[in-house]
């Protein structure tokens, strides 16, 4: 595990963005046309019919928390919709979900109640009954029977983080069991059994295998990859990012002896009110994740960034939504066998509410995959940019770092065109 | 194909390689002569040559000119495993293999794979500059830690009186002149004004070979690439060119 960053907060202002305006759904003061508390306690009144007290059945999508409140000490479960013996495989799969809309996003994170037992994160290497039966489930490539048993009631909570996708009532856990034989894909047991193969080391092989990402980043949260004794459980925000930082770190390294691109590239797409626009252009690689929330209209554009010399230290302006955007773009650049410097820009319209950063990632994948508009200048690109933007063009650039060096910084082949190029 | 370079003390290499982290892998370039380096950064504002010449080695024999395209992360990892009287013997086993041997109180050999590179040979630049100031490293290298504190890039000027580093930064500002009597300079040769901006976060990757060399040579002119020459055992030497940064 020595090689993922374990304190891969939110920051200050990661947390402000997160928080609904205090009339709780009353009159929709924050502006947002779907207020998430009243989304969600609508759906949790359908769940609620389906309890029956504290005895709780259901097909788990897989899907598993581990917060990250009091850590080392979590609380850590599975998360069951109130369906038996169906696919819920949507209820947890973000990759599905750019094309739907927020209140069925919001319905099946909703519908998804959480068990909860605190856990020392060490304990993954010797899980006590419920982790243990948690490790299983994270494990199955498909939804699982599981039934949980609850102290109490479990009690709506309203949780809607900017890291992680929002989830539905909560209760202690008494205990819990599958009811069913997990199917476990091949290469997910190869690794679990492999006590000597690095974090890391599992993390690539199974990415290279086909298993979704999802999927590792639960396994990697459940405590189930690296050397054996130094397994822990990881919450499931920090996996989420430790797992896009090593699958990009890889590829990171992998483009920076390839050619560069040779026209500056735009692409883009936007999705659940959020924009993302890309754009690519000839030099080395290069990085710079802007984000804009178009909740005041004074605020600036925030960022984080990186040159072909990498990252050592934490995206602590942008977090998650920098490492999650950087994953398709350094994807995308290893597909065409290129390396580019990279502007990411991220809008956010007043009407999203928060569920985690994975829409980035989507949307950027999204926009990767159509063909972008090509142009032979950085000033006839941004023409085109600037009509996709909603702020000031002026206003991103202003803040940017790396177009200052794009800028300023001269090339050798500026001064020695025939020597170089031999 | 033979190649075997056997060197005296191990740190020699090891310094080398530990100059070299603004490349992430490189073409060594083995011949009679001896051998050398001369590669781009991926961002294509710096470029190293490098230059050990065969009289430096205990020991040389090279039958053929022969590329070694190395990962130089792995190499340093290696290397900082030498002990400090350690004899460093570099073989070639096959054609894609490099046996690197620590031959001190015991025997360890490493061994890496070559990489596949290409052949992107490039001509070492030519560059007429106007200044020319030979210093000690250190004087050089402190210089560059002042102004990172401050800035992310630093100027530099010349006149016939002496030599004039800065940087700034909206709260901040440096300034460090050294005249052209003092006792860390060794040769100063000022043939016209000049001043220029580079980048500290390569100067940082570039003023690391101190650990090879007591001196260094600048050569540069007005918003010209700079030139940082450090002479290095045996007639070798470590040069590193930089863009520089202009103001928009």
């Amino acid at each position: 595990m020595s090689s993922v960053n374990l304190t891969l907060r939110p920051s200050p202002s990661e947390i402000n963005r997160n928080l609904c305006q205090k009339c709780k759904g009353f009159r929709k003061l924050c502006g947002k046309s779907l207020c998430p508390i009243l989304a969600k306690a609508k759906s949790i009144a359908e769940i609620q019919k389906t309890f029956s007290k504290t005895e709780f059945f259901g097909a788990s999508p897989p899907g598993f928390f581990v917060g990250e409140y009091g850590y080392p000490k979590v609380s850590i479960g599975p998360l069951v919709p109130p369906l038996a013996s169906q696919d819920t495989s949507i209820y947890d799969a973000e990759d599905l979900w750019i094309e739907k809309s927020m209140e069925e996003i919001i319905g099946y994170r909703t519908a998804l109640v959480r068990g909860k037992a605190a856990t020392s994160v060490k304990s993954a290497k010797d899980p006590g009954k419920i982790l243990s039966l948690t490790q299983e489930l994270v494990m199955s490539g498909k939804p699982i029977d599981t039934e949980m048993s609850f102290i109490k009631r479990p009690k709506l909570d309203i949780v809607f983080s900017p890291r992680t996708a929002p989830s539905g009532p909560s209760g202690i856990l008494k205990s819990a069991r599958i009811t069913e034989n997990p199917k476990v894909p091949k290469p997910v047991d190869k690794v679990v059994g492999d006590t000597d193969l690095k974090a890391t080391g599992g993390i690539l092989n199974l990415y290279d295998d086909k298993i979704p990402q999802r999927q590792i980043t639960r396994l990697l949260s459940a405590g189930l990859f690296g050397v054996k004794k130094r397994r822990k459980l990881v919450p499931t925000t920090w996996s989420i990012t430790a797992v896009d930082d090593i699958l990009g770190k890889r590829y990171w390294k992998q483009i920076l002896n390839k050619n560069w691109i040779n026209d500056f590239q735009l692409y883009g797409h936007k999705a659940l009110g959020n924009n993302v626009q890309i754009l690519l252009y000839p030099s080395g690689w290069m990085f710079e994740a802007l984000e804009y929330w178009r909740i005041s209209p004074l605020g600036n554009p925030e960022t984080d960034w990186e040159t072909w010399k990498g990252r050592k230290k934490y995206a602590d302006v942008i977090c998650g939504a920098y490492y999650c955007t950087r994953l398709p773009v350094l994807e995308y650049l290893m597909k065409i066998n290129r390396q580019s410097g990279a502007f990411v820009f991220m809008e956010v319209d007043r009407d999203w509410v928060p569920m985690g950063v994975w829409r980035f990632r989507e949307i950027a994948k999204e926009a990767l995959k159509h063909p972008p508009m090509k142009f032979d200048t950085m000033d006839n690109a941004f023409v085109e940019l600037k009509k996709r933007l909603a702020l000031p063009l002026e206003r991103w650039l202003n803040v940017s770092k790396t177009y200052k060096i794009y800028r300023t910084q001269k090339t050798l082949e500026d001064f020695f065109p025939k020597d170089i190029q031999g | 194909m033979a190649l075997r370079m056997v060197l005296a003390d191990a740190k020699i290499w090891k310094n080398i390689i530990e100059s070299l982290t603004l490349l992430d892998e490189a073409n060594f370039i083995a011949s009679e002569r001896g051998i050398e380096l001369r590669a781009m950064d991926p961002s294509r504002v710096a470029m190293v040559d490098f230059f050990l010449p065969a009289n430096a080695f205990e020991e040389y024999e090279c039958s053929e000119v022969t590329r070694l395209g190395i990962n130089l992360d792995e190499m340093i990892q290696i290397m900082r495993r030498s002990g400090s009287s350690d004899e460093l013997i570099m073989e070639l086993e096959g054609t894609t293999k490099l046996v690197m041997t620590f031959k001190g109180q015991n025997v360890r050999s490493f061994g890496i794979s070559l990489l596949d590179l290409g052949e992107s040979d490039y001509p070492a630049p030519t560059i007429d500059s106007k200044s020319k100031i030979k210093l000690t490293a250190d004087a050089l290298q402190q210089a560059v830690k002042d102004a990172e504190i401050i800035g992310d890039h630093i100027r530099i000027v010349t006149d016939e009186n002496g030599l004039t580093l800065s940087a700034s930064s909206e709260t901040k500002d440096v300034k460090i002149y050294i005249e052209k009597d003092s006792d860390v300079i060794a040769e100063f040769n000022v043939r016209e004004e000049s001043s220029a901006m580079y980048s500290l976060s390569y100067l940082t990757e570039m003023t690391k070979a101190i650990k090879a060399s007591e001196l260094v040579m600048i050569a540069f002119s007005a918003s010209m690439p700079i030139q940082l020459e450090f002479p290095i055992v045996a007639g070798g030497k470590l040069t590193y060119y930089l863009a520089p940064r202009i103001e928009t």
